[in-house]
């Protein structure tokens, strides 16, 4: 018998094969659905970023005097750098905590996995303000970590914590990690243990099967987080402007600074401009490492 | 290489008061290919795990060449494994897969490369060398993990359900170069599978398993011919089987009475033994039929032709018969609907426990 197109195939006659899926987007009905929010996206993300583009070469006067001022003094660099430094630590104390948080994750099963996903997911769903406030609590000159700090004896009186960039990096890892553990996490449970029993029988030491086959394995869901915690971690406001204090700005900061205190909406126009053009040169060339890691292996 | 000798010594397995394994006896010998046959939750796995390490039993021993391994974990057994799914590294090509074993054995770069070549020509995958696994077909990538197990002479191979997840025709083929494979390479290979055929056509001896026992040892063609009891009968190959009701001694054998209400007439048969079966192959259909001690006429339902022989249901008074004939075109062409005879001897009803 021989299956003629539009014909219902019954399932002992179904080519092993299934020949090519249609394109879902070329149906009407899925190009109706999509224009609501794509209309949506254009009046209310595009437009508005396209003003700001706009607006950072368009005053004091037209051309590239913002960039010129950027690019020739100024604090506008060095906090450019600063933010890109403090996000490259944010991002490698999240991968470092992450990793080994996300594998206890993995190994855990039902109720526990449960207790697991809700410690991390609770707070993500918390206000970041209210968890930089918390950290603003803690970490002040009366708060409980200076004052077991002096209690134990590791210092005398108590120390500067606030306004450091010390305690801008321990409140953006707070915020940030759970986008790092979800992905690794992910990875880590899709893992076919059967790859890990075949290194073991093998010959392959636990050490070495986790060193050779699962961190290889798992390295997508980390460079997801990577490329998450990092992008995230360059605009980030809140946490910088509540625990860091004018020393340690980040670039966020800075631009809310000149459209808010200075009302110099062209230099916060252009700033913004270069945050975004960064983040999107940064994702640009992560898409293009994994795709060209994904060729190269499965 | 020479294969090793494995010896379960009471080994058994709980999973708290679930018993998937019952003590358990069995010893391998040196180079033999046995199959682990029985349906799913029967504890073949739970053997194999025993030798793996990675499900280590509860009670009891297992030995290696004589050797106790109980408690040595799977990286220093010397064990070559195939599994159904091939869990070759995705991330790696065929040549960095097949070397895997070798390097954490820290071979000579030299060596290792002759190995691997050696080993892929002996699945005729050289030239696949620099293919990443999903790049191969699935007979492709299962022939890759043969040669991965072995490439490091484990004198110890396992084979869970390697051709599993393959087609028919693919397995058939595969089950042909796993049986020169086993020539080729002289490992103890242990094959668990929930296939019949598969396990009559590659292995030495079959145990067959059932709810975590084992039911019975022995050669394809002893189990086939002289199971101990229905259960094996009916999962080695076709039978028809019969619950008897009565028992009576008759000159020249015994006189059954079946709970479906046929009389039979068999060899032997002791009283309590609950279970009359008859292989298909051994019925005779048509002229042929006559003449024996168990002669029935009967209706054809149907006939399915399958290569070198007929496959027939029959009904004879109510039950069904299969019956199997040679696909002779002149004497054994029967119709669906049409009556016939059938038949067989005493010898071909074999009276079983259960």
């Amino acid at each position: 018998m021989s299956l003629t197109a539009g014909q219902t195939a019954s399932p002992d006659t179904l080519p092993a094969r299934p020949g090519p899926v249609r394109v879902w987007s070329q149906r009407p009905v899925y190009v109706l659905l999509a224009t609501g929010p794509a209309l949506f996206l254009a009046a209310l993300f595009l437009l508005p970023l396209a003003h700001v583009v706009v607006k950072g070469f368009a005053a004091p006067a037209s051309g590239p005097g913002n960039y010129t001022r950027i690019v020739t003094g100024g604090p506008y660099l060095p906090v450019m750098l600063g933010t890109l430094e403090t996000a490259l630590m944010v991002t490698a104390v999240c991968l470092v905590l992450a990793y080994p948080l996300a594998f206890v994750g993995s190994r855990l099963q039902g109720r526990l996995y449960t207790v697991f996903m809700a410690l991390i997911l609770i707070p993500l769903f918390t206000s970041v303000v209210v968890r930089s406030y918390a950290w603003m609590v803690l970490f002040q000159r009366s708060g409980p970590i200076n004052q077991t700090l002096v209690t134990l004896g590791f210092i005398e009186s108590p120390i500067r914590l606030l306004q450091t960039p010390f305690a801008v990096t321990v409140g953006m890892v707070h915020v940030l990690l759970p986008m790092m553990v979800l992905p690794i996490l992910t990875s880590m449970r899709s893992l076919d243990g059967t790859l890990l029993q075949a290194g073991e029988i093998m010959g392959a030491s636990p050490a070495r099967v986790f060193v050779r086959i699962f961190v290889p394995m798992t390295l997508p869901g980390a460079s997801a987080g990577i490329i998450l915690v990092f992008i995230s971690a360059l605009g980030f406001f809140v946490t910088p402007a509540l625990l860091g204090g004018a020393r340690s700005t980040m670039i966020a900061v800075l631009i809310e600074q000149q459209a808010v205190d200075l009302l110099n909406w062209p230099m916060a126009s252009a700033l913004a401009t270069m945050l975004l053009v960064t983040a999107v040169l940064i994702y640009m060339g992560y898409s293009r490492l994994t795709r060209r890691f994904n060729e190269m292996r499965a | 290489m020479r294969g090793a000798r494995i010896e379960f010594r009471g080994v058994s397995r709980h999973y708290g008061h679930v018993v998937a394994l019952h003590e358990t006896d069995l010893t391998i010998e040196p180079g033999e290919f046995f199959a682990l046959l029985g349906p799913s939750g029967s504890g073949k796995s739970t053997l194999l795990g025993a030798v793996t390490g990675f499900t280590p039993p509860s009670s009891g021993q297992v030995l290696i060449n004589g050797k106790n391994v109980t408690d040595v974990p799977p990286y220093r057994r010397n064990i070559g494994m195939v599994f159904q799914n091939y869990a070759l590294f995705p991330f790696m090509t065929v040549f960095q897969n097949v070397a895997f074993p070798l390097q954490t054995r820290k071979m000579p770069k030299a060596e290792i490369k002759q190995r691997v070549e050696r080993s892929l020509a002996m699945v005729r995958l050289s030239d696949m060398a620099g293919r990443l696994p999903r790049q191969l077909s699935g007979g492709q990538q299962q022939r890759i993990a043969l040669a991965r197990a072995s490439v490091y002479d484990p004198p110890v191979l396992l084979m869970d359900e390697p051709l599993g997840a393959l087609d028919k025709n693919l397995r058939e083929e595969l089950q042909d170069e796993i049986r020169q494979f086993h020539r080729d390479v002289g490992a103890t290979i242990i094959y668990v599978t929930h296939d019949q055929a598969e396990a009559a056509a590659l292995a030495d001896r079959v145990a067959i398993l059932r709810a975590g026992r084992l039911e019975q040892i022995g050669t394809p063609r002893g189990l086939y011919e002289n199971p101990r009891n229905g259960f094996v009968a009916g999962f080695l190959g076709e039978a028809n089987r019969f619950a008897v009701d009565r028992i009576t001694d008759e000159p020249g054998g015994v006189r059954l009475a079946t709970r479906e209400g046929l009389t039979l007439a068999a060899a032997r048969g002791t009283a309590g033994e609950a279970i009359v079966c008859v292989r298909p192959e051994r019925i005779a259909i048509g002229e042929a039929a006559d003449g024996h001690a168990n002669s029935f006429q009967g209706t054809v339902i149907d006939a399915v032709f399958s290569a070198g022989s007929v496959r027939y249901r029959v009904d004879v008074a109510g039950c069904t018969l299969l019956v199997r004939a040679g696909s002779d075109r002149t004497r054994n062409a029967f119709d669906a609907g049409a009556p016939v005879h059938v038949g067989w001897d005493r010898d071909d009803a074999l009276v079983l426990p259960a």
